[in-house]
């Protein structure tokens, strides 16, 4: 019986009869500064709960430099996982003077039984335990639950199915009656949809009787969700395809519609009308006030827990439009469909929730004539500067010549890099390869990548130049609590973002992967058999949460001190869950760049 | 003759390794020890072999109530799970029938809330069964144990019997031997904390008794 905290994870996931069991069953032990608290090898009589002091896992195989591999610290866990193997894989050592509360083996083996959410916690992997934190963090959440959590079928009307010989003016005493914004006719097996706009257009602009069928003036090209997905996901289609309404389809059969403004209506708070706000922008002034309140869209959702990448999802869909908003406000209309802009680096992956350097650059048809193309661009890049994103460091934005070509130069350029294959080319390599069109003729850039595939995945020899810079930082299992200033933190960026990216970037070269967001990427290769599903989706998992973390920490430095960002994240500021969450993000990682360094030799550069 | 007194000399050498008591409680245990052979606590007086003490820690409060923590440890656990927490009323006071007086409820919920039985002879040999032969430890041992001994005699007819340490007399030592011309005045929460032990709350007995079997632990460390 000892007072011992059991606020947190896993213990949330007992009763409080659960609760009670275990501090009647715990036990207390002292261990002194290098004592050996389980030895490698040894059976797990008990789990070990922190109450102060700091422990490390050590792996005694490895060389003294590398063999630390785990540390905690109070309020952490360890041992389960030698009983539940019955035998310790790794040694634990007493860092400092330890205080552990010790929770019985029998006692630990009875809740698991008992509690299966508890069980399950220790047996799960990563993406389990991040869906973990993720629920807890909604529950602190106030507003959280209605908006993240709810589907498109909690927000969808009731559909108006025509006959498809319905005349104009039937139509509009049904849409009348039924309060309805739209309907739906059938023809043959295609379903479309007419808008109150379109039976005004046919009516006034197009000059059609009311007896004309609204059959001829449907559209027949619907924007779909399912119903079980997330009205999240609805809101980012509309965005995506400038339209104000989707239609739910289950199992090809029709659900019904949701209606932007039932959205909206759904989404209240000011923060989410962000989007709105950029489609109805008509000037550069209101865009550009749309623009900058992308930071507390931001803010809200995180607040409120949405899940990563649902939220990089509509922050690049936003991004997107704005940026191809400015283009419009700025070239000329009849080069449209002749050239192609395209946004790359963090940006062409989806992955940049704030705004960073701008990386972008234009593809222009062979036959293209567009004599003033230099201070077109010129004024695009301060248009963007003006909405907000900063002008870029290396110089690789439309505005310098270097980055704007028609396809047969960049294809001259992409041969150049490929066969020279510094660091410099290899960066430019990288770069290009994470392009995303955002304005114009995307066609254009398809034709780019294939010469960019072309080149690129048969070349074993430019694949492991590609793939090195990945060993370029190492990654920090080691310096969980023995930094020499804890203040200064891990580099999440260098030690957890970069190998991922870069890792995932090479491998869906090698495999031809036109998707261009990691996640996406991940999908695609877990799809292509080159990865297994449990480790893509692992490694999905880590890269989130470095992102989010990265994320809150900008966040709460942008808000503290202007503009100074840093990726640096302390350990003792997280909690104890999310210490053993980076901890196994890191884990993976480092599990990830051997398998690069096996697949692509790099183990001896 | 001589054989009688060899063998005495030997039973004398056998309990001076354990008991640390003066000659009087010496001869008194060895007469309880024979008068209590043939009775159900006889082992009680047996000495004990194994490696575990008793960490104990009692409060007396006003009109009788009183309350007891006894927390089992070794050099290497605490076990706190099995620890015996009790608080007993006086037999008057539960033959009234009545509430507590507040005094009695404030006492019982500051040092030991989780059992609450009466001071007779079942409970009592409940926790002197708890106790065994495990040598026991305290801070300030002598004052803790004197209400508790007083109740043993008058229900069970004898005091604990076991072997004793005295926290506060140890840790004196330790201090001695450290800085020899500096007396400080010691309790059991400033010995805590000068060795660093992370309990917050000293209030219950059971923190007492865990915080003394932390202590221990640490002296005993300190001395290897």
């Amino acid at each position: 019986m000892v007072e011992v905290d059991l606020s947190q994870p896993p213990f949330t996931l007992l009763d409080e009869a659960g609760r009670e069991h275990v501090r009647r069953g715990m036990d207390m032990a002292y261990f002194d500064r290098d004592e050996v608290i389980l030895e490698t090898g040894q059976a797990g009589e008990y789990v070990f709960l922190i109450h102060k002091g700091e422990v490390a896992e050590v792996d005694p195989t490895l060389p003294s430099s590398t063999a630390r591999i785990g540390h905690y610290t109070a309020g952490d866990l360890f041992g389960a996982i030698s009983i539940i193997n019955g035998k310790s894989r790794y040694r634990f050592i007493a860092e400092q003077e330890c205080l552990c509360y010790l929770l019985p083996k029998v006692l630990f083996q009875q809740l698991c039984r008992t509690y299966s959410e508890f069980n399950d916690f220790f047996r799960q992997s990563l993406a389990h335990k991040a869906r973990l934190l993720t629920e807890k963090r909604a529950e602190g959440g106030v507003t959280m639950a209605g908006f993240m959590l709810a589907r498109a079928s909690e927000c969808m009307r009731e559909p108006l199915l025509m006959e498809a010989k319905t005349d104009i003016a039937g139509a509009v005493r049904e849409l009348n009656a039924s309060h309805a914004d739209s309907l739906l006719v059938r023809r043959d097996d295609a379903l479309g949809v007419v808008t109150k706009t379109d039976l005004l257009n046919a009516l006034v602009l197009d000059g059609l009787p009311q007896s004309c069928p609204v059959v001829d003036i449907a559209h027949f090209s619907l924007v779909t969700v399912a119903p079980t997905q997330y009205l999240f996901e609805a809101l980012v289609q509309m965005t995506r395809h400038k339209v104000s309404r989707v239609v739910v389809i289950e199992r090809e059969a029709l659900k019904g519609v949701v209606e932007l403004t039932d959205v909206l209506s759904y989404f209240s708070s000011r923060s989410y009308v962000v989007s709105l706000q950029v489609e109805q922008a008509n000037d550069l002034e209101s865009l550009s006030t749309a623009s900058h309140r992308t930071p507390e869209l931001v803010n809200a959702l995180m607040a409120q827990g949405v899940k990563l990448r649902f939220a990089m999802d509509l922050l690049a869909a936003l991004n997107g439009r704005i940026i191809n908003k400015a283009w419009q406000f700025t070239v000329d209309e009849r080069y449209f469909g002749d050239s192609c802009m395209m946004v790359m680096g963090s940006e062409g992956r989806g992955e940049q929730m704030l705004k960073t350097d701008q990386d972008n650059g234009l593809i222009l048809d062979d036959d293209l004539e567009w004599p003033d193309i230099q201070s077109d661009m010129q004024r695009l890049t301060d248009t963007l500067v003006k909405l907000g994103y900063p002008p870029c460091p290396g110089n690789i934005m439309v505005s310098n010549p270097e980055w704007v070509g028609t396809v047969s130069q960049w294809t001259n350029r992409i041969a150049h890099w490929v066969e020279a294959r510094d660091g410099d080319s290899l960066m430019k390599l990288a770069i290009m390869l994470d392009a995303h069109a955002v304005a114009g003729n995307p066609v254009l850039l398809e034709r780019v990548r294939n010469v960019l595939f072309e080149y690129g995945s048969k070349d074993e020899l430019l694949l492991s130049y590609f793939a090195r810079t990945v060993l370029r930082f190492s990654t920090p299992l080691t310096l969980f609590g023995s930094l020499k200033k804890p203040q200064h933190g891990i580099d999440i960026k260098k030690g957890g973002i970069f190998p991922i990216v870069h890792g995932v970037r090479v491998m869906a070269l090698e495999r031809r992967i036109t998707a261009t967001s990691t996640l996406d990427r991940l999908d695609a290769l877990a799809e292509d058999g080159r990865l297994k599903r449990r480790f893509a989706d692992d490694l999905g998992e880590a890269l989130a949460l470095f992102t989010e973390l990265r994320l809150r920490q900008q966040l709460a430095q942008e808000s503290a001190n202007g503009h100074k960002r840093s990726d640096r994240v302390v350990v003792q500021e997280l909690s104890s869950l999310e210490r053993d969450l980076l901890r196994e993000a890191l884990h993976i990682v480092k599990d990830f760049k051997q398998r690069l360094s096996h697949r692509y030799h790099l183990e001896y550069s | 003759m001589t054989g009688a007194l060899m063998s005495y000399m030997a039973l004398l050498d056998r309990h001076v390794t354990f008991f640390n008591g003066s000659l009087r409680t010496l001869l008194r245990r060895e007469s309880d020890r024979r008068r209590y052979a043939n009775s159900p606590y006889a082992w009680l007086f047996q000495p004990y072999m194994g490696e575990e003490l008793i960490a104990l820690a009692c409060h007396a409060g006003r009109s009788g109530i009183f309350s007891v923590a006894a927390v089992p440890f070794t050099q290497q656990a605490i076990k706190t799970s099995d620890a015996y927490v009790m608080t007993l009323l006086p037999s008057e006071t539960a033959a009234r029938q009545t509430s507590l007086v507040p005094s009695q409820r404030q006492h019982q919920l500051q040092h030991a809330p989780q059992r609450t039985e009466v001071m007779d002879e079942t409970n009592l040999s409940e926790l002197v069964a708890h106790i065994g032969n495990r040598p026991i430890l305290g801070w300030g041992l002598r004052r803790q144990l004197s209400g508790l001994n007083r109740a043993l005699n008058a229900h069970l007819g004898f005091a604990l019997p076991n072997a004793q340490v005295d926290l506060d007399l140890l840790n004196r030592r330790e201090l001695r031997r450290r800085q020899p011309y500096v007396d400080p005045p010691t309790n059991l929460r400033h010995a805590a904390a000068r060795y660093r032990i992370p309990l917050h709350s000293f209030s219950s007995v059971l923190d007492q008794a865990t915080a003394s079997a932390l202590l221990y632990q640490r002296l005993q460390r300190l001395v290897d």
